[in-house]
């Protein structure tokens, strides 16, 4: 396997890169706990989306003014609302003659908020789920039912798979049937299902799985990942091991890789409440995240979708966009021929049904920093709201002891840089 | 003596008028009236007589030497006097002649008896030898063929005789120098090709002879000199040229055996002629300018060292020793790539459409023109993409794709990108239908009917 010796080294993080990492998380989790205080009953998701793309904004221009790398938003704000699991950020679109279309949050809302921001390629991001709730008042209750449980679930695998990466040594390595089995665990004890799209993933410079690279960094075979739904080979390979025998699974699986110290890893797990096996795109709402791919070429024909594409390729990098960012309201014509030509592709709304409701939880962390530390976790864990699963993870069982996490020690970045 | 007969003409008398009347009948007195006439005086009778009988004797001799006729069957010639007859038969081509001739009957009376027999014992149609027409034909050539002809029939029929095979064997030199003169008017024989040739390349010229004058070196360079001093040859494309000797052999050969001049390639009969003419036109060079003449001596080049990725390729063998910056000759190559039809990509295995390109050895690729609008624009290359992120994910990607699908994405990138199905339809359909041929047909078919120029060639057959 060709394998170029400068790439490999930048899987792992040095003392530059991690300084970087840390700022960029601790500057995305402070915007997020400004947006997430946003998130009232009432609220238009738009305003919340472009008053979190602003904070994104401007928190990446506060910092490294002198240094001339690229810094950006890694992840336009997105609202996802209940059964929209990825990608809603309206924008200025869903004004039609004065009056907001977009969706406004609602009480009892289960709410994805998910940004993320980079520093030179070094990416942060997160995504957490809040129930929208009224005021506290006395004698509330918690927030129950299936939305629950697949908050908790959430939550918990996040946590799991978080403290798993923390207690990674080399005598007992984290592989990549072990994270899919925690996280599979955990939602069979909520009895909800993990949603299409989840992964965890090692990230490096630039590459933390947009769509444009995520294919050929497979086809490279230096991904290292796991994602929902499974591969299929993968799950028949699982299937025939557990059927010749259940014990030796873990061990007989294929794992090519395992986690390694002093590398980026980004956790993000979705919980579905009902079983589902893909999501769909919204059948109305237009895409307005778009990431540009810069491993295709074509001579454009229209002067606007020229100067458009001059405009992404100065001000975008390789990481998804708002539309709504982009300057000039008249280039906006060229963006159905690049559309066409894949030169943009858009990351369309995707729902599930609507009696569905996905909750998803983001986490990006890095492993063993130091010898002395064990885990690193980049963006500031929110507490989850107040809600109860009727089920809990069952005392005994791997994931609970994993969640427990008696013996882990994940530091957690201060927030106030 | 009465003068009632008489004749005044002749001056005579006679007895009665019967004699009179016969006289006025003979000869004498016609001869004298024509005297008479031209007013020249009468012949007496004893004159006239004598005078007859000397014409007499005259005509006599006359017929004599008119009956004389004897003919020179060696030498094929005819005389009609006794003197030219003897002194022909004392000369000494006639006893040339002679000698031959006796020689060559008895090959005739053998190959006669030869024909006969097969002619007996098989019964075959259409025996080839006919006996009595050859017998008469002097000419060698004809001898040749018949004996060529014959020479077959012996060998089809596996009944050689052993003196007949032993005589031909001998007659075949001694032909040799006869059928020298009827090489150009009477088909050739391969023996006699081969016989021709041998002699010919008996007297090839040497490397350190000159090929166009008798002057003759000690060794090949001086040899050059000389050629390239007094005769100034050039040779074309010297610096590609490998083979040197070989192409000198080649030309010796070219002009000491095929008597072919070097410039206009016209055919002589001697090496002396065709010196003698490439000499006066001043044909001392090589011709060099048509395909064809440039294929003739392609063997003695080698221009690999011209084509375009030669460098290049020199240049890869030294980078992957250190090794590090493979990956960026990738990207100059696709780069300078501004003559897009005509790519020096790595090239071989482009997996694409491969009935839409050639692939030249020397690696360039060429589009079929159906193409030609993707293959002319002129590409921005990826790489303008700016900033870490991009060339990252390019990088990413370049190494993603190995073999096939790189050079897919490359082809795909430098020449046809954009070409959507349809369009890769109309291309192979426009291959398949010999569109341009026929578009070009068509438009001079309607050219010529409108102009009035069409050109009507009648059938042949019809007429």
């Amino acid at each position: 396997m060709e394998l170029d010796p400068s790439d490999s080294n930048s899987r792992v993080v040095d003392a530059s890169q991690f300084s970087k990492y840390r700022d960029a998380g601790a500057l995305v989790s402070k915007a997020f706990h400004q947006v997430a205080s946003r998130c009232v009953p009432g609220a238009s998701t738009r305003e919340i989306s472009s008053y979190g793309d602003n904070l994104l904004h401007e928190y990446k221009s506060s910092i490294y003014k002198s240094q001339r790398f690229e810094k950006g938003i890694a992840e336009p704000t997105s609202i996802c609302v209940n059964n929209c699991a990825y990608n809603y950020a309206p924008g200025p679109e869903s004004v039609i003659a004065g009056n907001d279309n977009s969706y406004h949050l609602q009480v009892g809302d289960v709410t994805k908020i998910s940004m993320g921001l980079h520093f030179d390629g070094y990416t942060a991001l997160i995504s957490h789920t809040i129930v929208v709730t009224p005021p506290p008042q006395p004698g509330m209750g918690p927030y129950i039912g299936p939305g629950a449980d697949a908050i908790c679930a959430a939550h918990y695998a996040s946590k799991a798979v978080a403290n798993l990466l923390a207690t990674n040594n080399s005598d007992d390595p984290i592989t990549g049937s072990r994270l899919r089995k925690i996280v599979d665990d955990i939602a069979s004890q909520f009895r909800v299902s993990v949603c299409p799209g989840s992964r965890i993933r090692r990230i490096s410079r630039f590459l933390v799985g947009q769509p444009t690279i995520d294919r050929l960094e497979e086809d490279q075979n230096t991904k290292h990942a796991v994602e929902w739904p499974a591969p299929e080979e993968e799950t028949r390979k699982a299937d025939v091991t557990n059927s010749l025998d259940p014990a030796n699974v873990l061990s007989t699986e294929l794992n090519t890789w395992h986690v390694m110290p002093k590398e980026a890893w980004l956790i993000d797990i979705s919980m579905s409440s009902q079983p589902i096996s893909s999501l769909k795109e919204h059948p109305d709402l237009k895409p307005t995240l778009y990431i540009h791919d810069v491993n295709v070429s074509y001579m454009l024909k229209l002067k606007a979708s020229r100067s458009l594409l001059s405009e992404i390729k100065k001000e975008k990098s390789v990481f998804p966009f708002h539309f709504g960012s982009l300057s000039s309201e008249r280039n906006l014509l060229g963006l159905r021929e690049l559309t066409d030509r894949h030169i943009l592709v858009p990351m369309p709304v995707l729902i599930s049904s609507p009696s569905n409701v996905i909750a998803r939880e983001e986490l990006t962390v890095i492993t063993q920093p130091n010898p002395s530390s064990d885990l690193l976790c980049l963006t500031v864990p929110t507490p989850p709201s107040y809600v109860k699963s009727d089920f809990s993870l069952e005392d005994g069982t791997d994931a609970a002891l994993i969640c427990e996490g008696i013996n882990v020690n994940i530091k957690s970045i201060n927030i106030n840089v | 003596m009465s003068t009632s007969f008489a004749c005044t003409t002749c001056t005579v008398a006679f007895n009665n008028a019967e004699s009179q009347k016969i006289h006025w009948k003979s000869d004498w007195h016609h001869y004298n009236l024509k005297r008479k006439v031209a007013s020249l005086p009468p012949l007496s009778a004893e004159v006239f007589a004598g005078k007859i009988l000397s014409i007499q004797k005259q005509n006599e001799e006359v017929q004599k030497k008119a009956e004389f006729y004897q003919n020179c069957e060696v030498c094929n010639k005819k005389f009609y006097s006794e003197g030219a007859y003897s002194s022909h038969m004392a000369s000494k081509k006639h006893r040339d002649n002679l000698s031959k001739f006796q020689r060559n009957s008895r090959i005739k009376k053998l190959q006669s008896e030869d024909a006969s027999s097969i002619a007996s014992s098989t019964l075959s149609m259409g025996e080839p030898v006919v006996d009595s027409e050859i017998e008469e034909e002097e000419d060698l050539a004809s001898q040749l063929t018949s004996r060529a002809i014959s020479l077959s029939n012996l060998s089809l029929h596996g009944r050689e005789s052993e003196p007949s095979k032993t005589e031909l064997a001998t007659s075949i030199p001694q032909s040799n120098e006869a059928s020298k003169s009827h090489l150009f008017t009477q088909e050739p024989t391969p023996e006699e090709i081969e016989a021709e040739l041998a002699r010919r390349s008996s007297q090839r010229l040497s490397p350190r002879d000159c090929l166009f004058c008798a002057a003759s070196f000690s060794s090949f360079d001086t040899c050059k000199k000389h050629m390239k001093a007094s005769h100034s040859l050039y040779i074309p494309e010297r610096e590609y040229l490998v083979d040197e000797p070989s192409l000198f052999d080649y030309l010796a050969e070219k002009i000491s055996i095929g008597f072919t001049c070097l410039t206009c390639n016209r055919e002589f009969k001697s090496l002396e002629a065709v010196r003698a003419h490439m000499q006066q036109k001043g044909h001392t060079s090589i011709a060099y300018d048509t395909e064809d003449e440039q294929l003739e001596l392609s063997d003695f080049y080698d221009f690999t060292t011209s084509y375009p990725d030669y460098a290049v390729k020199q240049d890869e063998t030294v980078v992957e020793e250190d090794g590090s910056s493979g990956e960026g000759d990738w990207e100059d190559v696709s780069d300078d790539s501004d003559n897009s039809s005509l790519d020096s990509l790595e090239m071989g295995r482009v997996p694409i459409a491969d009935e839409y390109e050639l692939h030249l050895p020397s690696g360039n690729r060429v589009g079929h023109r159906s193409l030609s609008r993707y293959f002319r624009q002129n590409l921005h290359s990826s790489s303008t993409a700016v900033g870490d992120g991009a060339s990252i994910h390019q990088n990413v990607a370049r190494r993603a794709m190995s073999g096939n699908a790189r050079a897919y994405r490359q082809a795909v990138e430098t020449s046809i990108a954009g070409v959507r199905d349809g369009r890769k339809n109309y291309s192979a359909s426009h291959i398949k239908s010999f569109q341009d041929q026929r578009r070009r047909e068509e438009f001079a078919n309607k050219m010529g009917i409108k102009n009035n120029t069409k050109k009507h060639f009648r059938d042949a057959l019809l007429q």
